[in-house]
This record gives C-alpha cells, sequence and structure tokens, in this order.
C-alpha cells in the first residue's frame, strides 16, 4: 500500500499547522488573508483536530441551560468550554486539542456528523463573512484500499482552532461539499488553509 | 451588388409601411388578446438551424471508438475485490451500465446510414430522422469510450496499477501525435469554400484535443485516495487519443480527393474581409461605442431602437479584436468564417443605423406585423440556404437563427414582454439573412481570386 504519507497524515491527527503568520485572522489589515470567491476572505492560519468512531454515536454534548444545536457548536470561553462533554477519554486527539485551546487567542468550531463508513469527512476551508465564519465541510470517498461496507455507519468529530483578537464571536455557518480538493493551491504561511 | 438592390428595395418597403403604420392597430388595445395571441406565436414550431456536417463519417469510424472502448471496459473485472465497498460498487455499477450502453449502441451502428453527405461544400447531413445520424453515433462512441477509459483509470488507481509515469507516457503518445498532425496540415480540399468548412470543423477538433491534453488536475500523489480524480484524467488523454484517430480518419478523406492546399487563400481572405468591415464599422464607430446615445434623438422604444441594438450587439460580438486573435492564433478556417460573419454583422449595422437616419421608426406593432416580420425573417433565411452553399450559410447565419430565438423568447412574455422588441428582431434577422448571403458571395470570390 503506497501510503507512508497518507500514515503520516493520519498520525498527525491532530493537524497542528504552524501559526506564522501572526495568528490574526480576524483582524481587517491581516495580510494572510486572500480573496475568496464570494463575499467572504479566505482565512489559511487555522489548525484542526479529527476524530473518527464506528457507528452512529454523539462524541460531544452541549451541558448548558441554553439549547444550542448537537452538530455544530462555537465556543469562545472558559465557560462554554467546561459545557461541552466529549463522549471520549480526555487524552484523546479532541478532547485534548479543546483541552489545550487559549481562548484569549482563539476560538473553537466543534462539528460532528454520522455519515456512511466509506466516506471522509473533514474540514475544507474557512471563509470570513462580513457577520458570519463560514466553515466548509466536505466529504469525499475514503481510499480505495481502506475496507469498509456501505450499510455500516462512522461517526467524525471535528475541531476547528481559529484565531482571534479581541472581537465579538461571529456566527457560525456550515456549506457541504461532496469534493475536498484544494482549489487554491499550497499555502504560503503553511497554514491548513485550502 | 445584387444584395445591396434588394436592401435598397427593401428599404423602400421599409419607409411605404412606415407611411401606413398610422394605420395600423397598435397593441395595447386588448392587452389580454394580444398577450394570448404572442403566446400562440411563439408556441408555434421552431424553425431550425441546419448543421450540415462537412466530411463522411463511415462506420469504421464508429467502430473504432467502440471498440477501444470494448477493450477498455474489459480492463475491468464484472465483480472487483476493492476493499473499500463503496468504490468497489460505484466501479461495479459503471460497468454494468457501460457494458449495457455499448450493447445498445452496437445494434444502432448497424443502421445503413453509413455516411452523412459528403458532397460539396456542406450539403445536408444524410439524417433522414428514422435512425440516429452517422454524426450522433460517432459523439456517442465518443463519449462511451471516454466513459470507459474514466472507469478503467478509477479501477487501476484503486488497485494500484497505474502510475503519474503511465498518464504522462501516455499523454505524451498524444502531444506527439497532435504536432504530427499539425506539422502535415496544409488545409487540403477539393474546392475553397470547402477547405473553409472542412478545416473549420478539423480546428475544432484540434482545439478539443488540445484542451484535453492540459496537464490538469494533477496526478494525486496517492491515486488510492483519489481515484475518481485519476479517473478524470485518465478520461481527458483518452478523448484526445479519440479526437486524434477521427483528425486522422479526416485527413485521410481529404487527401483523398483531388485537392490543393488553401491555407493561404485563407488567409488571405480572412485579412482582406477583415479590412473591409473595419473600414465600414469606422464610419459607424460612434453607433459601435455609444449606442442609441450616438443618435441625435430619442429613439424611444421603436422597433427601429430595438432593430438597432440588435444589430450592435452582433457586430460588437463579431469584434475585430477577437477576429485578429483568431487570425494570430493560426485558426485559418474558423478566422475566415468568423470574417465573413463579422462583415455580414457590420453590413446588417449599417443598414440599421441608415432606417434610423432616415427617419424610420419602423412603424407600430402589432400581432398581425410581427407574424409577417417572422414569416419575411424565416424566408430571407431560405433564400440565403437556397443561395448556398448551404454549410456556408448554415454557419454564417447564426447572427440571424439567435435573433430568431431571441425574439421567439420575448414573445413567450406575452403582454409582459417587449413586442417591439421581437419585431425588431425579426426584421433584423431577415436584414442579416441577406446580408450573410451577400458576404457568403463576396468569401467565395475572394477565395477563388487568392487560390
Amino acid at each position: 500500500m503506497p501510503s507512508t504519507r497518507r500514515d503520516a497524515l493520519g498520525a498527525a491527527a491532530v493537524a497542528l499547522s504552524a501559526c506564522l503568520a501572526g495568528c490574526n485572522a480576524f483582524s481587517a489589515t491581516d495580510s494572510s488573508r486572500t480573496p475568496h470567491p464570494g463575499t467572504g476572505d479566505r482565512v489559511t492560519d487555522y489548525e484542526t483536530a479529527r476524530q473518527v468512531a464506528t457507528g452512529d454515536r454523539r462524541l460531544f454534548r452541549w451541558t448548558g441551560d441554553d439549547h444550542r444545536s448537537s452538530e455544530h457548536l462555537l465556543v469562545t470561553t472558559r465557560d462554554e468550554r467546561a459545557a461541552v462533554a466529549f463522549d471520549l477519554p480526555a487524552d484523546d486527539p479532541v478532547p485534548r486539542f479543546v483541552a489545550e485551546t487559549d481562548f484569549d487567542r482563539a476560538a473553537l468550531a466543534l462539528f460532528q456528523r454520522r455519515h456512511g463508513a466509506c466516506v471522509r469527512l473533514d474540514t475544507f476551508g474557512l471563509e470570513r463573512r462580513p457577520d458570519e465564519l463560514r466553515v466548509h465541510l466536505c466529504t469525499k470517498p475514503r481510499p480505495a484500499d481502506e475496507r469498509c461496507r456501505t450499510d455500516r455507519q462512522r461517526s467524525t468529530l471535528l475541531a476547528v482552532r481559529i484565531p482571534v483578537e479581541g472581537e465579538a464571536p461571529p456566527e457560525l455557518s456550515v456549506v457541504r461539499s461532496s469534493r475536498c480538493e484544494d482549489r487554491y493551491g499550497p499555502s504560503r504561511d503553511g497554514g491548513k488553509g485550502r | 451588388m445584387t444584395g445591396r438592390s434588394r436592401r435598397g428595395v427593401l428599404a423602400g418597403a421599409g419607409a411605404g409601411l412606415a407611411a401606413l403604420a398610422g394605420c395600423s392597430v397598435s397593441l395595447g388595445t386588448d392587452e389580454t388578446a394580444d398577450g394570448e395571441a404572442l403566446r400562440r406565436l411563439a408556441d408555434e414550431e421552431r424553425f431550425e438551424r441546419p448543421y450540415p456536417h462537412p466530411l463522411s463519417i463511415p462506420d469504421a469510424m464508429v467502430t473504432r471508438h467502440r471498440e477501444r472502448a470494448r477493450a477498455l471496459l474489459d480492463g475491468v473485472p464484472v465483480e472487483t475485490d476493492i476493499p473499500n465497498e463503496l468504490i468497489a460498487t460505484r466501479i461495479e455499477r459503471e460497468r454494468e451500465r457501460l457494458a449495457e450502453r455499448l450493447d445498445a449502441g452496437a445494434s444502432g451502428a448497424e443502421s445503413p446510414d453509413g455516411q452523412d453527405d459528403a458532397g460539396d461544400a456542406g450539403g445536408p447531413d444524410g439524417d433522414d430522422g428514422a435512425t440516429a445520424s452517422a454524426r450522433d453515433r460517432l459523439r456517442e462512441a465518443r463519449r462511451r469510450r471516454r466513459e470507459a477509459a474514466a472507469l478503467r483509470g478509477t479501477y487501476r488507481a484503486a488497485t494500484g496499477g497505474i502510475d503519474r509515469a503511465d498518464v504522462e507516457r501516455r499523454r505524451d503518445a498524444q502531444r506527439g501525435r497532435l504536432a504530427a498532425f499539425r506539422a502535415a496540415w496544409d488545409y487540403r480540399a477539393a474546392a475553397p469554400v470547402r477547405a473553409a468548412l472542412v478545416h473549420a470543423h478539423l480546428e475544432n477538433l484540434v482545439d478539443g484535443a488540445e484542451h484535453a491534453l492540459t496537464p490538469w488536475p494533477q496526478f494525486p500523489a496517492d491515486p488510492a485516495a483519489d481515484v475518481e480524480q485519476v479517473g478524470y484524467i485518465a478520461e481527458k488523454v483518452e478523448e484526445a487519443a479519440a479526437a486524434l484517430d477521427d483528425l486522422e480518419r479526416y485527413r485521410e478523406q481529404v487527401a483523398g480527393e483531388r485537392t490543393t492546399g488553401y491555407r493561404p487563400a485563407l488567409m488571405a481572405a480572412a485579412t482582406w474581409l477583415r479590412r473591409r468591415a473595419r473600414r465600414e464599422a469606422f464610419r459607424h464607430e460612434a453607433y459601435l461605442d455609444e449606442g442609441v446615445e450616438a443618435f441625435d434623438r430619442d429613439l424611444g422604444e421603436s422597433v427601429a431602437r430595438y432593430r438597432f441594438v440588435i444589430a450592435r450587439e452582433v457586430a460588437r460580438e463579431y469584434s475585430n479584436r477577437d477576429l485578429i486573435d483568431r487570425i494570430d492564433a493560426g485558426g485559418y478556417a474558423n478566422a475566415v468564417l468568423f470574417a465573413a460573419t463579422r462583415r455580414a454583422a457590420v453590413t446588417a449595422l449599417a443598414a440599421s443605423v441608415e432606417a434610423v437616419e432616415s427617419d424610420e421608426t419602423g412603424g407600430e406593432v402589432s400581432v398581425q406585423r410581427i407574424e409577417a416580420a417572422r414569416r419575411r425573417a424565416r424566408e430571407a433565411i431560405e433564400t440565403a440556404l437556397d443561395r448556398g452553399p448551404v454549410g456556408l450559410l448554415a454557419r454564417l447565419l447564426g447572427p440571424a437563427f439567435t435573433a430568431l430565438d431571441e425574439a421567439r423568447r420575448e414573445l413567450e412574455h406575452g403582454a409582459s414582454g417587449t413586442p417591439a422588441r421581437a419585431l425588431g428582431g425579426y426584421r433584423y434577422a431577415a436584414e442579416f439573412a441577406e446580408t450573410a448571403a451577400d458576404a457568403a458571395d463576396e468569401l467565395a470570390f475572394l477565395l477563388e481570386e487568392s487560390t
């Protein structure tokens, strides 16, 4: 299997991107942002963590008093973080990634989805629009040499850490696409942004 | 000059109609009834544009693509042992679908309609409507071949049977074939107009092959993780190979005739026509640049205004700049056809300006007048096609057919559309049909003279 590259990527399940570009994606003067089709600015200096479980699993839930979506959640303070309960060991990649987030400098977006066992769900890109943060998720078939059955389910948990600079937390919106191609080529700042 | 005198007669008739215009009943006295009448006009049978094929398509050409598709399909097992069941299922289902389509197409290929008209400069294509025309079957076979290549590429990626070097080798081989074709390509044909039509078709195939050979998207670092991408890449390379197969067959066909190389003649005619159109356009530059603002009076919502607006749109679409780009790009046959279309477009623009300046408004708008204008437009197009050569006129008349379509769409909106625009569109189509016939004569003459 020609997948040493893939294994390396998998081992780095917590894809920590070097935050070389100043980590100020929410600043209007940030030069690391490049225009994105539509009205939003492309954000490139975010970090992600991803975990997959077999079956239909709820991997996080909101325990706060108010009602919030069980599919995606924006977490911007320590208190909010305390209200997120993971159905996973604390030292698993995503819970650890969440625990290590410094809310003075970053916000977190959490996503969970149930999907067919033969597809992969991932973050495709981030776009900052005037009044919302739009996260693009994508699905594509898993590699052909990974054994899976179409009548089985998997659940994916995604955490996205987005640098902030003391601004009001934006609204979170989600767009899903059936393609995961990198439309813009490699990023100069080394971020995960595509 | 016959066209010009005919136009003179037409202009006279137009003035006559304008004089009568005061007597005609204008639209709007009964909007509901008029709206219905307009929509009924739009519903009437459409006037189809002919698309004659300038070359023969023997069954062997179709069979060659089908055999290649079958061979590609044979490289994919009916049942795969790919671990990812989603990918395995997609591949198996696509294989089944393609096998059925190929079997279904095989019976169609036995129809006697083995050849489209290969006569003079583009007779009507041999499609009698009962069986798919040879051209349709060729298109279908090429499509199956591409699909089979995509499937085979996907399968090979899923099973570790393809790498970047394989794709690059095959792509380079097609690039070599394309270069060889170009090097030997001297625009041979039995007659000059036929050269323009035949080689315009070959240029389109060459452009298609060239586009299919662009090395994009990149071959993925891990093919098994991106099998569909690999399939798409394989499909593109196969598309180029299929186009080259057809090109090589067509070239044999063309070389078999008693032929002359027409490249210099095509180039000369394109250049002369470009200059003639440029000279005429120069006199009307203000109208081209500024549109209705260039007139010293308000044209209102008159029919003449819409006829002018359409004429200007077409003249700007077939622009001098685009023509220069085409000539520079070396697609001589398409360039000369574009040049002749531009020549007609500029002359039609001049006529529409002249109509406004001689104070014609185009008269009142009524359902009867729209119907009459449409009839005249269709007759003018038929007359132009009859004057021939039909293949050439079918090509040059593009803007007239577009004007007919747009006028019909305007009528579909009934009373809420702009009937004056529909009427202006039909008047333009009639005018353009005559200028296109003149441009075709001029092109034929120039090609003969420069040979």
